[in-house]
């Protein structure tokens, strides 16, 4: 309701502090420090009112800001991150589009389903990280030792992971922390891509295989480990 | 301050204006500030002119002087209206 006309000075600072929001409290203090003591004191000894004083607190932070040399609805106060920062006010702004607001409440609702690709993806990411393999068999299943053991690992996975996507929604990490977070995500996200390409690979019928075709989905190549069936058979003899 | 602008006629000038720029000199490093508390009513802050604040002082006055003059010359010369 910045139309209401504020006369106490209590009032119009206050419609200033909400028309410069935006910025972070110290700088936004620190540049009403002044504006203050003048309107109090305005307020005080004159008979003419504020807004024909100083005029609609809107317009009077506007002029402040450009004289200041703040870009309007900016915060440019951290030049070290101004990069990131210039990212977030983009995708603030996209983020007040009522498309984006639907569709953001829509992804919400499939985050679920992410929170359990992403425990998957982090089983593949394990799996290269020890040297292990897929089953060839059954491609979605991943070798730690057995494949009895890997199919636990994945459901183990699934389930921190989901727990971690509702602890993260209700508690969710703030500050540098969510900035991690998000670069986890998106690492998890682009390992996901091949993960699940293999996964849903048709499986390798043991008559199939032959040493030509190592099932390759992360760089560095894996090791090939090759069904019980080829096992027997030698290197180069091609399918029994 | 905003006396002596508007005394000097630049009655345009507004308060916001001048706290905006006073604020961007500051973190230029043209000026100093202190803040006085007060017992009654705000804090005041007083700013001071730093030895930088004088070097862009000198620098703008030049730069205005140099335009204004000019400008000054351009307008004093009568147009040449061609005849027809």
């Amino acid at each position: 309701m910045t139309q209401a006309l504020p006369p106490e000075p209590g009032a119009y600072l206050d419609a200033l502090r909400r028309a410069l929001s935006d910025l972070p409290a110290e700088e936004r203090d620190d540049l009403l420090l002044d504006v203050e003591a003048s309107i109090t004191e305005a307020a005080s000894d004159s008979t003419e009112g504020l807004l024909a004083r100083f005029g609609p607190p809107d317009r009077f932070a506007a002029e402040l800001r450009s004289a200041a040399g703040i870009p309007l609805r900016a915060a440019p106060t951290q030049p070290e991150s101004g990069a990131l920062r210039a990212v977030e006010r983009v995708v603030s702004r996209l983020g007040s589009s009522p498309i984006v607001a639907r569709a953001r409440l829509a992804l919400r609702e499939l985050a679920p389903v992410w929170w359990l690709v992403r425990g998957y993806a982090a089983c593949a990411v394990l799996l290269v990280a020890v040297g292990g393999h897929w089953d060839l068999l059954r491609p979605f299943v991943p070798l730690f030792g057995s494949p009895e053991l890997g199919a636990a690992i994945v459901v183990v996975a699934a389930i921190a992971s989901v727990t971690a996507g509702f602890y993260a929604r209700h508690h969710g990490p703030r500050g540098r922390r969510r900035t991690g977070w998000a670069a986890l995500n998106v690492g998890l996200a682009i390992v996901a891509v091949p993960a699940l390409i293999h996964a849903l690979k048709a499986p390798i019928q043991s008559e199939q295989i032959t040493l030509a075709v190592p099932p390759r989905i992360l760089t560095p190549p894996l090791r090939v480990n090759l069904a019980p069936a080829a096992r027997r058979s030698r290197p180069g003899s091609g399918t029994r | 301050m905003l006396r002596r602008l508007r005394a000097a006629g630049l009655s345009d000038v507004g308060d916001a204006s001048v706290y905006g720029t006073l604020r961007r000199l500051y973190r230029g490093g043209a000026l100093t500030t202190y803040v006085m508390p007060s017992d009654e009513g705000p804090h005041r802050r007083y700013y001071g002119i730093t030895a930088r604040g004088v070097a862009v002082l000198d620098d703008a006055r030049a730069v205005w002087t140099d335009f204004s003059h000019n400008l000054n010359a351009l307008l004093a010369t009568p147009l040449e209206v061609p005849s027809p």
